[in-house]
């Protein structure tokens, strides 16, 4: 899960400045990986598992470092222990090359990283060097403290004998533990508190991309480049699915091309546009395409498909129509209308003659003639009567009917057949009969209908049924012709589809990355600048005399474009990058840019370690690198190893208050660890120790005025330095004059005369300001050589210390 | 006080001084044997110009060492000195940037020591017999 505080700061920004539809979900579920970027291609919301928690991150506990221990590990016999008081503050380990300081430094990285990346990478002959030669059991220990914990945490790695340098065990506390244990693996990688010589002379020439992760990964923005990369990843996959579909087009398009059929050039002009119609393609496939009126397809399924005129009926109607017609002839000679008048008249005068009864005739006056044999006799009539007219009627009826059905047969030419022209096969005939067939005339009588349908119908059917199986025939022939394309595209469907929903989902994926990269871009600068500011701060000090100016840092890019923008200039003048830089001040830049990255807030470790950074550093560089570690040491614990005296003599002669700790070798690895607290208490410290110590050998006393001459010479160096950097002169300045006395009076010349060629001025000099000083320093000079003293030993050492402190005190 | 040591005696001193886990001397040895092997390298040049050049001990360091390799008929031995005694003397005199030397470079500086007191005793004794 993504940090809180990011996120917050994304959901923040996400309303502020809303992307394009539907991308918010997607950017969200970048950074909860792969499943959920694929869900929100697919819709699902993932806001559900957004409940960002705002507000700021608790800042780690602070660890601080307090001890070293070394046991049997590369220059280290016997077991030594470095105190460092946990805390804010300077420390310098002073030791000449070889003295074993730099043992320390790699005990603490293997402590804390154990046989990492960089040991694997080292040449053979210092692998096998781990162990010490002269005492094969091996330990190496770290004290720490940590805010918040009462106890000290001790963390060792222990070798039993005969393991190889990855054998070690790692103890937290006295008990084996995992490395995740301590749970600073991510803080090591990203705020690394050990910064070797190694690393800052090569820091600057890695690619401009590992420059860039390294500081890029202070930032706290590793999450949100993790979602940019869920995203790019998930868009590369598409397009590689889309690319897939894309790549096989050109092989279907040569067989669509060697393909006739009238689909091809459908599907061919469907894929050549942008966007693909891939419901058509389908039904291409499918046979079941939707075409135009041009089709031949469709002709010929529609020829295939002309009614079919039945033969039976053909013939049933036929000879209704002859019977209809023979009937109807049969009646010919009645007269169904009169005989219907007959029958009204004979039914009225019968309802007549039923009212009024009698056997006058109403209608001529006769007398006698209605009787009842009349009535009789025009009952029967008028049955008869009525017999004859429904013959007649229905005749005519049964005659209509089969006009009717027999014109019902005869139909006009189907649209089939009128647009059936072109289609690869000979319509002609058919359409010649049936033009004949529909031609019939209106006022035709029954046998002669009969005679056309007689004379018309059975070759329009043969010609039909000939016809339907031609254009069935025709499209079998061509669907054969068509299949192998068909089966292709089929095959090629799928991926097409997928291909054209991978396009979608890329084109959403884009608009999301797009919003992502200027977030991060955007949140980078602003995170970036207080640190660029401080890294410029480091080198305003570090360059001192240099002529290369730092321009603008920034860290620019992404992917691998990413880079750190370092601009050079060189006396005002744009230079070439790094190229125009020493060493001295490649290292200078380098520890300007890893200092502020050490000193995080957000990194627990309140230590930094930093080996050998004087190393072809100029006099000038080096009190400007006094002063850059003096300022970290504020609120860091700055532990800095160095093999000469030029850090610390920089950070006496500027009041810098550090502890000293010199670390001296002795035959068979026995390492010695003293804390000073400035050259000239150490000389006087010295020489007292040997003039206290009972039972001293004779010959050791003979080192006391050697010790107390350097304690002057020592004197002298550090309080002509003061003096001459109040007066305003530079660095490299004083650092020329320090280069003259070469005699302990040049040295008392050039700190109480101001010339170190009035050696023979200072024992008048001393007569008249530090009269009791006079012995001491001939006592000195005397000595040094013969090893002989003339009076008390401590006497001549305090008098030696007096003079030292009135030095120093003018 | 006066000593009759000798620039063996000064130079087992010195060998000891470096050999010794000595807690009194900690941290302090390297520039103390550095003294004593100085001091012991004057006392044998002051002990071959007793028999060879008197009054040379009167003129500058330098110039004695010049002379060490002829004196002796031994001009490696001479070069060997020159190198050393610049070496120590640096160890005893306050030099801006100086830690003290090594166990190492001390063991090499008071060999030379040695083998120039030898040399010088060889020489005494040849002469007077």
């Amino acid at each position: 899960m993504a940090d809180a505080a990011l996120l917050g700061l994304v959901v923040d920004r996400l309303e502020t400045h809303a992307p394009a539809d539907g991308a918010s979900d997607l950017i969200l579920a970048a950074f909860q990986g792969p499943d959920a970027v694929d869900a929100a291609l697919q819709g699902a919301s993932s806001v559900a598992s957004t409940s960002v928690a705002q507000g700021s991150v608790k800042p780690p506990s602070a660890v601080y470092l307090a001890a070293i221990m070394v046991e049997g590990f590369r220059g280290i016999g016997p077991p030594t222990m470095l105190n460092i008081d946990p805390g804010p503050g300077l420390t310098l380990v002073v030791g000449r090359n070889g003295s074993g300081k730099s043992s320390f430094s790699e005990a603490l990285e293997m402590v804390l990283l154990g046989t990492n990346q960089r040991w694997e990478q080292r040449v053979k002959v210092w692998r096998d060097g781990w162990q010490n030669l002269h005492h094969r059991h091996t330990r190496v220990a770290a004290r720490f403290t940590v805010d918040g914990r009462k106890q000290p945490l001790d963390v060792a790695r222990v070798w039993k004998e005969g393991d190889g340098v990855d054998g070690s065990t790692l103890t937290v506390d006295g008990k084996a533990a995992s490395p995740a244990a301590l749970g600073w693996a991510a803080q090591l990688a990203g705020y690394p508190p050990l910064l070797s010589h190694n690393e800052l002379e090569h820091a600057l020439d890695r690619e401009q991309s590992k420059l860039y992760d390294a500081l890029a990964a202070i930032l706290g923005l590793g999450d949100l480049a993790a979602a940019q990369q869920e995203l790019q990843k998930a868009r590369l996959s598409r397009e590689h699915d889309a690319k897939e579909a894309r790549d096989t087009l050109p092989s279907l398009r040569g067989l669509l091309d060697r393909t006739s059929d009238e689909r091809a050039a459908m599907v061919r002009a469907v894929l050549a546009s942008k966007t693909w119609d891939l419901d058509l393609v389908a039904s291409a496939v499918g046979g079941d395409a939707q075409s135009d009126e041009r089709s031949v397809l469709r002709k010929l399924r529609d020829l295939a498909g002309l009614p079919v005129l039945d033969r039976e009926r053909l013939n049933g109607t036929t000879t209704e129509l002859r019977e209809a017609h023979a009937a109807a002839d049969r009646l010919r000679g009645t007269d169904a209308g009169k005989a219907h008048e007959v029958t009204s008249l004979l039914q009225q005068a019968l309802d007549v003659h039923a009212h009024a009864e009698g056997e006058r005739c109403p209608v001529c006056g006769t007398e006698g003639v209605l009787t009842y044999q009349w009535r009789i006799q025009a009952r029967d009539e008028v049955v008869r009567l009525r017999a004859d007219a429904e013959a007649v009627r229905k005749a005519r009826d049964m005659l209509g009917d089969a006009m009717r059905q027999a014109r019902q047969l005869v139909t006009a030419t189907p649209v089939a057949l009128r647009d059936g022209a072109g289609a690869g096969i000979d319509i002609a005939p058919v359409v010649d009969l049936w033009e004949r067939w529909a031609e019939v005339a209106a006022d035709d009588d029954a046998i002669s209908l009969a005679t056309h349908l007689e004379t018309h119908g059975p070759p329009l059917i043969a010609a039909v049924a000939d016809l339907r199986r031609a254009a069935a025939a025709e499209l079998e022939r061509l669907e054969r012709a068509w299949r192998p394309a068909a089966d292709a595209i089929a095959l090629w469907l799928p991926l097409g589809r997928r291909a054209q929903k991978a396009e979608r989902e890329a084109v959403r994926i884009k608009e999301a990355e797009r919003w992502l990269k200027d977030a991060h871009d955007e949140l980078r600068d602003e995170r970036f600048r207080p640190i660029a500011g401080a890294v410029q701060e480091n080198w305003t000090e570090l360059r001192q005399d240099s002529n290369v100016s730092l321009g603008e840092l920034r860290l620019l890019g992404a992917s691998n474009q990413r880079r750190l923008a370092l601009d050079v200039k060189v006396d005002g003048e744009d230079g070439s990058a790094l190229g125009v830089m020493s060493q001295g001040e490649l290292n200078c830049l380098a520890l300007s840019l890893f200092l502020p990255r050490a000193s995080m807030p957000e990194s627990p470790f309140r230590f930094v370690v930093i080996d050998d950074p004087v190393q072809a550093m100029d006099p000038a560089k080096v009190a400007g690198l006094a002063t850059v570690l003096a300022r970290a040491a504020k609120d860091r614990q700055v532990i800095v190893l160095t093999h000469d005296t030029r850090l610390g003599d920089a950070m006496n002669a500027l009041d810098i208050g550090a502890t000293v700790i010199e670390v001296v070798r002795r035959e068979q690895s026995i390492v010695e660890l003293r804390r000073i607290q400035d050259p000239v208490q150490r000389y006087i410290d010295d020489a007292f120790a040997v003039a206290m110590t009972r039972d001293v050998p004779v010959e050791a006393l003979r080192v006391i005025p050697g010790f107390c001459r350097l304690a002057l010479e020592a004197a002298a160096s550090l309080a002509t330095t003061r003096r001459l950097l109040h007066q305003g002169r530079t660095y490299s300045e004083v650092q020329d004059v320090l280069a003259k006395p070469t005699t302990l009076n040049m040295w008392l010349a050039l700190a109480l005369l101001n010339d170190p060629e009035r050696g023979g001025d200072v024992t008048g000099f001393l007569q008249k300001q530090y009269p009791w000083a006079v012995e001491a320093v001939k006592e000195c000079n005397r000595g040094t050589h013969s090893g002989k003293l003339y009076g008390d030993a401590r006497d001549f050492i305090r008098g030696v210390e007096q003079l030292s402190k009135k030095m120093l005190e003018r | 006080m006066t000593t009759t040591t000798d620039a063996h005696a000064l130079v087992s001193a010195a060998r000891d001084l470096i050999r010794d886990d000595d807690a009194t001397t900690a941290g302090l040895w390297p520039r103390a044997a550095a003294l004593l092997a100085r001091q012991g390298l004057e006392l044998a040049m002051a002990r071959l110009w007793e028999v060879t050049a008197p009054g040379l001990e009167r003129t500058s360091t330098r110039c004695q060492l010049l002379c060490v390799g002829d004196m002796l008929n031994d001009r490696e031995l001479g070069g060997r000195t020159m190198l050393t005694w610049r070496s120590l003397s640096s160890a005893c005199h306050h030099r801006v940037y100086e830690l003290p030397p090594t166990a190492s470079e001390l063991t090499i500086a008071l060999e030379t020591v040695w083998d120039l007191a030898e040399a010088v005793e060889r020489l005494r004794g040849k002469i007077r017999a």
